[in-house]
């Protein structure tokens, strides 16, 4: 008996252990469901398309949170006043250093980086699909990857013109070590965005999933407004070109855009059409855009935060009492002076207020309105989740910089066509070539009553300063760097190289 | 094939033992009759199936048994040394924080309070925490999705039979790497042989209604005006609130009486019935019970139902059968309160317009919430069954089966007109599942009568799996459809649409996790005079990399007897004990386990819940919550322990002095890297937390005389503290968030700037070289706090900032006083912890009114129990609000209160009526009859200016937010029959 015993302990012992340290360290291998790990991502054409909206959509989330596409583009010295924000006034008066949350955040610039790097490891692993997945074609993957290169310039020239010179990263350097690397000039990172643009402007198509065939098995209907394309990247070009001061460059990339936009389905379009929550440019239609960020409503992107409406509008629009910023009755007169703009005038036969720009004209306060995307657009003023686009350019704009450029290489008539073309369809008197206003301020004025509210202000003020250098304020800002927002402590912790902003230290 | 063997390897086994056996024991006995020894073998047998840790830290059940109370935490509180409990607040069923022996990694956030809670072991299942990966969608972390109960609020007392808090470093490595916080050890009510026996508890009782000054618009005017004559501008003035400025409005500046319908005396009522019996061969037992609990304010309350049911058997001699079952439901009725709701909501609402203080408009309010749906669930179910097999009388084999399975869910609904005309609602299921398989082989060797040997070779496999899925939708049809319906037909083109345009989003996640573990554990015992215990382990997770996913963890104790049991001695018996342990910290998210993985990133600062890009499925690096390489570790921890204890005097004195440290080494935290890179930063091993401290348990029993009084004091005290041994990467300091970290440094410290007065004119702002003195840039004017330039480089920055204050009390204890006198007894319990601080975010709000009410966020919510005298106004100078430095922001010292207190927690006076002859002959088989009054929070002692130093969150911020420990009392009966 004891001698059987002693051979089951035995046995069960030797049994037990090898069972347990060989095999059960299979049970220990789950694939974490909410994650992709690296062996499972980079396989097919739905990763692709998966890392190809990541990009798409972690640029949606740098430029939207705390509202910063608005407050860096319209607040400084801008046309809209704070209701009772206190954070965003000190951003009016440019007290950049205030310690409001909003303002640190601001001034931290990695969500701009991690598009950046997503773009740069696309650019890089896309390849290995291509061998991997027969679905994924030549044809997509040059499409691809020259989306993400539009993206990561457009971030750079989008840091550039908020901090100036910033560090480089031409790649995703996607291995777990972490270098600091130093700020490179503007010129020279403004020089890659330019010649990226340039690359990938030569693979971009006008439009994608054109007739039968598809993009990621979609039709046209489905891409169309949502990706970037060729007409894209050389608006962007243009504004990279003309943030130097090179209008040379700006005229011909600028006119390419104006020359080719109907290949991309694009129009000029009247000021209700511009401004029609539902089917509008902001709204989240089938329209043909040459930028637009997108929170589709249908499409469950709707959000209450980050999105101008959650600034400007009001009551009666939304329940909200009062907007956090709004455009005061003094500047609108001011700005809209023709009383035949369809923008914001007095209509000529009903003699009311025009309400394509502001409601509640009247009111104690005025709400800008002119981007309203309710829900869908259609949405009553009780739920306030706004579904509207963010529109970075459009064909107006670029019809703007075509003339700004023409007029700044002094071809004056050239500038007021294009100058003309805009106004014409704001109703509008044209500018006259004897008229005794500037040509360049009215250009720049018209970009201010037309742009409002898109982001551009505030480096309209920049472009002008430069070229007129006759706004004192505007000259010393330039200057010294003022211009620039300052980088978040954070940041400069983390990176021994970086210094701050001289004008900020 | 392979898998399945190594899962059940021993199932194989059985029916090849079992038949041995049989044929051994039946050919050598008879199973009929057994004789004496064998009789008294299996009675201890049985009794072995759930098996007590012989802790000394074992809970005195008499001492809250009494007690109104609902979940374990709460039934802990300060009656074991060094087990600190937080009660955030009084709301009935709401979530509370145990720490034992000091937090082990810093709190920032609430999901992290979970790790630093020890597990708590029901007949030695270790129950499942809510894994914190829901946080991930919330924009608002109040609370998390939801029924938001404790996980122990499902257990009732009256089904347990013992309760141990197990701080051994050997014990807690015998448990592994979950009880590497230390574990509390709770048996249910075992089966018992011997007569029948029925047990009664029925109690009623009231909570009842704080004492608050509540307050209208004239006392807010007053307030506000100050602020405004000194420091407002004329727009200022311009946008004064509508409500303050018009003091006709008789709905703001009415009565204040709101409390009236706020607080209501709510009666509480439970009762248990329990039955148990049996023989030497199967015994059972049986506990029903249900309990309401509830708060006096805002209607909370909580309604449990509970069963336990226990079987033991002996079947044959060399097989002992257990099998338990226990089993709750609980329903909850939350708070009402605006920031819950909103926060769930996820919706920022126009919140310039406040409640009324008034009785009738709040009536009306809770009216219109009468249409709204509020239906919290908890089901809770765990169920053991164990077996022991005896191949000998000294070699026995167990393996055990443990499930614990809670589910919770969640409906809500919220009519339109309590947000801007626009109703909400939500529906949310999720689940803690965990499976528990245990074997183990025991081997006990005497030899000599000297040497007594146990081996023990053992092995345990876990296997978690957490779940939930969650919608929510706004703005439905009307206020009468209360849930999503969709179209279920996938051939209709409306599948899925929900039905009248509701704006429904969808989430669901999981969370597997899975460990396994060897292990080898011997006790060496000389005599009575040494002890010698070691355990070996070999632990492996699925939630480590594969490289370094198995850790060996040795620990060893040696207790030497200085004095031995003995009668006649001044000490009875005194021993020494040391021991050290090493224990793995078990990491519940996968996502390190893969190394760099992807996910998708489409959040934002104030957006939480986003899920797509145009309609499509997303995918990147984790940017926003960091880089995971791949050369994670596992973390651990060192516990190391020094007790002395004895008895003395006989027996009539008891101590038990333990020294102690603690060491969370390597644990994961996010690191800075440069921005530049994209990412948040990246995850990496090498924070290390220190604790140390002393346990003392002392209890006397002053006057032992049966025939006349009898007092038993008892104390407990922890003295503890944290410091912060090392960051990554030889890192000094790290900053997270609002908070810092500092090598050296104690963790739970608050980050503050020093407060110095206020520049009341022009003048006393000092200026250097023409320029002003600087707080982040901004000139100092006048009207702002003069905080301290500490490091003296003339700008007031984060340098300036100094840790101060501790959130986590360093002296925690109670006092315990029983009496009896015949039949009567009277126990008091008095709660105290010192030495802590809380920040008080609620007068920082109050004050701060500029900011907080004019940016769009939930900080800025007048809740109707916001009308009443709750910040202490005499204590903060006059600032100017406006001021661009925000003047009154939170991380300053001026908010940084002292938060010790010394509460009377429990008093109960009772009487046996079992004593009385009369009742004893009418019913011969009664054995105790107790009927008792007891109080809760009867009292409370502090400096504190807020309601009550308790209710502060985990991070040390006092919000106002913590329902009211109010005064409970009740009556109740314990039959035992």
């Amino acid at each position: 008996m004891k001698r059987y015993n002693r051979w089951a302990v035995m046995f069960l012992m030797a049994l037990g252990i090898t069972a347990f340290t060989s095999s059960c360290n299979k049970k220990l291998d789950i694939v974490a469901s909410n994650l992709g790990s690296e062996k499972l991502e980079w396989q097919s054409i739905s990763d692709t398309r998966a890392h190809l909206m990541g990009i798409y959509g972690l640029m949606r989330a740098a430029l939207v949170d705390n509202y910063g596409h608005w407050v860096y583009g319209e607040m400084r010295y801008g046309d809209f006043t704070p209701y009772s924000r206190a954070d965003l006034r000190v951003v009016q008066e440019n007290k950049l250093r205030s310690a409001y949350p909003l303002l640190k955040d601001l001034t931290d610039w990695r969500r701009f980086y991690a598009v950046i790097n997503a773009a740069s490891l696309f650019i890089e692993r896309a390849p290995e699909v291509m061998a991997k997945d027969k679905r994924y074609t030549e044809r997509d993957m040059k499409y691809d990857v020259a989306q993400a290169r539009t993206i990561r310039a457009l971030m750079y020239f989008y840091m550039v013109r908020i901090w100036g010179d910033v560090p480089l990263l031409k790649e995703s350097y996607d291995n777990g070590s972490f270098v600091e690397l130093a700020r490179s000039t503007e010129a020279t990172v403004l020089a890659f965005a330019e010649t990226e643009l340039l690359a990938a402007a030569q693979d971009l198509p006008y439009r994608y999933a054109v007739g039968t065939q598809s993009y990621y098995g979609e039709s046209y209907a489905t891409w169309v407004g949502v990706l970037v394309n060729k007409i894209t990247a050389y608006s962007l070009l243009a504004h990279v070109a003309a943030w130097q001061g090179k209008y040379i460059n700006a005229e011909v990339y600028s006119r390419f855009v104006i020359d080719n936009y109907s290949q991309a389905n694009l129009e000029l379009l009247t000021t209700p059409a511009l401004v029609n929550p539902t089917d509008g440019l902001f709204g989240p239609s089938t329209r043909a855009q040459i930028l637009a960020i997108r929170s589709s409503y249908e499409l469950g992107e709707a959000t209450n935060t980050g999105h101008i409406e959650s600034l400007t509008l009001g009551y009666p629009i939304v329940t909200k009492a009062k907007p956090d910023i709004y455009v005061s009755r003094d500047t609108i007169n001011k700005l809209f002076d023709d009383v035949n703009d369809t923008r914001f005038g007095i209509d000529s036969v009903s003699g009311l207020v025009r309400t394509n720009y502001f409601t509640n004209y009247n009111g104690d306060i005025p709400i800008f309105s002119k981007i309203k995307v309710i829900r869908n657009g259609n949405g009553d003023s009780d739920f306030s989740i706004f579904g509207s686009n963010l529109v970075f350019t459009r064909l107006e704009e670029i019809y703007l910089l075509q003339a700004e450029a023409k007029a700044v290489l002094n071809q004056r008539d050239d500038a007021i066509k294009y100058l003309n073309v805009i106004k014409e369809r704001r109703g509008l008197k044209p500018y006259i070539s004897n008229s005794p206003k500037d040509l360049l301020e009215e250009i720049f004025l018209e970009r201010r009553r037309e742009l409002m509210g898109e982001g551009w202000r505030w480096y309209d003020q920049i472009r002008l300063a430069k070229i007129k250098k006759n706004n004192p304020v505007m000259n010393d800002l330039i200057q010294k760097g003022g211009i620039y927002w300052p980088i978040s402590s954070d940041v400069l912790e983390r990176n021994s190289k970086l210094v701050q902003n001289s004008y900020w230290k | 094939m392979k898998r399945l063997f190594c899962f059940l390897f021993l199932v194989p086994m059985f029916p090849a033992a079992k038949a041995n056996h049989l044929n051994f024991w039946t050919s050598k006995q008879d199973t009929s009759e057994i004789n004496e020894v064998d009789k008294r073998l299996l009675k201890g047998r049985l009794a072995t199936l759930l098996k007590k840790q012989g802790v000394k830290d074992s809970l005195n059940l008499r001492n809250v048994e009494t007690l109104p109370v609902v979940s374990i935490p709460e039934v802990l509180k300060g009656q074991v040394a060094g087990l600190y409990v937080q009660e955030a607040t009084g709301e009935p069923g709401a979530p509370k924080n145990m720490v034992l022996r000091g937090l082990g990694s810093p709190l920032f956030e609430i999901k992290d309070a979970v790790n630093v809670q020890p597990t708590v072991f029901i007949n030695g299942i270790p129950i499942a925490r809510d894994n914190n990966f829901a946080y991930s969608i919330q924009q608002y972390q109040f609370n998390r999705i939801g029924p938001g109960t404790d996980n122990f609020a499902g257990i009732d007392l009256a089904t347990v039979e013992s309760i141990e808090v197990i701080k051994d470093p050997v014990k807690l490595a015998r448990l592994g790497p979950l009880a590497a916080n230390g574990a509390i050890w709770i048996l249910t009510k075992p089966g018992k042989e011997g007569e029948r026996q029925i047990f009664i508890n029925t109690y009623v009782g009231l909570a009842t209604k704080p004492v608050v000054t509540p307050v209208n618009a004239q006392y807010e005017n007053m307030f506000r005006s100050i602020f405004y004559n000194k420091y407002g501008s004329a727009t200022d003035r311009l946008n004064y609130p509508g409500y303050l400025s018009d003091s006709t409005n008789v709905n703001y500046y009415g009565p204040a009486n709101w409390n009236e319908e706020y607080y209501k005396t709510t009666p509480i009522y439970g009762g248990s019935i329990g039955i148990r019996g049996g023989n030497d061969r199967a015994n059972f037992s049986f506990v029903g019970g249900y309990t309401k609990n509830a708060s006096s304010a805002d209607k909370t309350n909580i309604e449990r139902y509970n069963a336990l049911f226990n079987v033991n058997m002996a079947p044959f001699k060399w097989l002992n059968f257990g099998a338990t079952i226990n089993a709750s439901r609980s329903l909850r009725d939350r708070n009402r309160s605006l920031r819950d709701r909103f926060g769930e909501a996820s919706y920022v609402p126009d919140l310039s317009v406040p409640i009324s203080p008034g009785k009738d408009m709040y009536a009306q309010y809770l009216d219109i919430y009468k249409a709204a749906l509020d239906k919290n669930t908890v089901n809770f179910l765990n169920s053991l069954v164990t077996l022991d097999l005896y191949f000998l009388k000294n070699l026995k084999f167990n393996t055990s089966l443990g499930i614990d399975y809670s589910e919770g869910a969640r409906q809500a609904f919220f009519p339109g007109s309590l947000m801007e005309t626009n109703n909400y609602m939500s529906s949310y299921f999720g689940f803690n599942q965990r499976l528990v398989y245990n074997n183990r082989l025991e081997y006990n060797l005497e030899f000599q009568e000297q040497h007594k040997l146990d081996l023990t070779l053992g092995s345990s496999y876990t296997q978690d799996l957490y779940r939930y899925n969650y919608a929510r939708a706004y703005d439905g049809p009307n206020d009468f459809i209360k849930v999503n319906v969709v179209d279920g037909d996938p051939q209709k083109g409306s599948y899925l649409v929900p039905i009248g345009g509701l704006y429904v989003n969808r989430y669901s996640n999981r969370e597997d996790f899975r460990l396994h573990s060897l292990y080898l554990a011997a006790n060496y015992s000389y005599k009575n005079l040494l002890d010698l215990s070691a355990v070996l382990r070999y632990d492996g997770s699925s939630t480590m990399q594969p490289d370094s996913r198995w850790l060996m963890t040795p620990s060893f104790a040696a207790k030497y007897h200085l004095i031995p049991e003995n009668e006649d001695n001044l000490f009875n018996n005194l021993g020494v004990k040391a021991s050290w342990a090493r224990i793995g910290k078990p990491v519940f998210t996968s996502k390190f386990a893969i190394g760099p993985n992807y996910t998708a990133d489409l959040n934002w600062g104030s957006e939480k819940s986003l899920v797509s890009y145009n309609g499509f499925a997303v995918a990147s690096r984790p940017y926003s919550e960091g880089w995971v390489g791949y050369d994670i570790k596992w973390p651990y921890t060192d516990h190391a322990d020094l007790t002395v204890d004895g008895t003395l005097l006989e027996k009539k004195l008891d101590f038990e002095v333990s020294i102690y440290q603690k060491k969370d080494v390597n644990q994961l935290i996010n690191s800075p890297i440069p921005a530049e890179y994209g990412y948040s930063g990246q995850i990496v091993n090498g924070l290390s937390v220190k604790n140390t401290g002393v346990d003392l348990n002392l209890s006397a029993k002053v006057l032992s005389n049966t025939e006349t009084l009898q007092w038993n004091t008892s104390l407990n005290l922890n003295y503890n503290q944290n410091k912060l041994t090392a960051l990554p990467g030889g890192r000094k300091q790290l900053k997270v968030g609002n908070r810092i970290l500092k090598v050296g440094e104690a963790i739970d410290q608050f980050w503050l700037y020093e407060n110095q007065g206020t520049y009341d004119t022009e003048a006393s702002i000092p200026v250097q070289n023409g320029q002003k003195l600087q707080f982040d840039g901004v000139d100092f004017a006048v009207g702002d706090p003069i905080w301290k330039d500490q490091n003296g480089d003339f700008k007031i920055n984060d340098e300036d900032r100094v840790l101060k204050g501790n959130a986590m009390p360093k002296l925690t204890g109670s006092f315990q006083n029983y009496f009896k006198y015949k039949g009567f007894d009277l126990n008091m319990q008095w709660y105290f912890a010192l030495g802590h601080k809380a920040l008080n975010q609620r007068a920082s709000n109050k004050y701060n009114f500029v900011n907080t009410e004019n940016t769009n966020s939930l900080d800025g919510i007048r809740e109707v129990f916001h009308w009443q005298q709750d910040v202490d106004l005499n204590k903060y100078p006059i600032y100017n609000p406006w001021s661009p430095i925000v003047a009154y922001r939170v991380d300053q010292d001026l908010f940084l209160e002292n938060a010790s207190f010394l509460k009377l927690r429990s008093l109960t006076i009772g009487y046996d009526l079992a004593k009385l002859n009369n009742i004893k002959d009418k019913m011969k088989t009664i054995r105790r009859a107790y009927v008792y009054v007891s109080g809760t929070n009867l009292l409370t002692i502090s400096k504190f200016s807020g309601a009550d130093p308790e209710l502060i969150d985990f991070n040390g911020y006092y919000t106002g937010y913590g329902l009211p420990l109010s005064p409970m009392v009740s009556l109740g009966v314990k039959l035992e029959l």
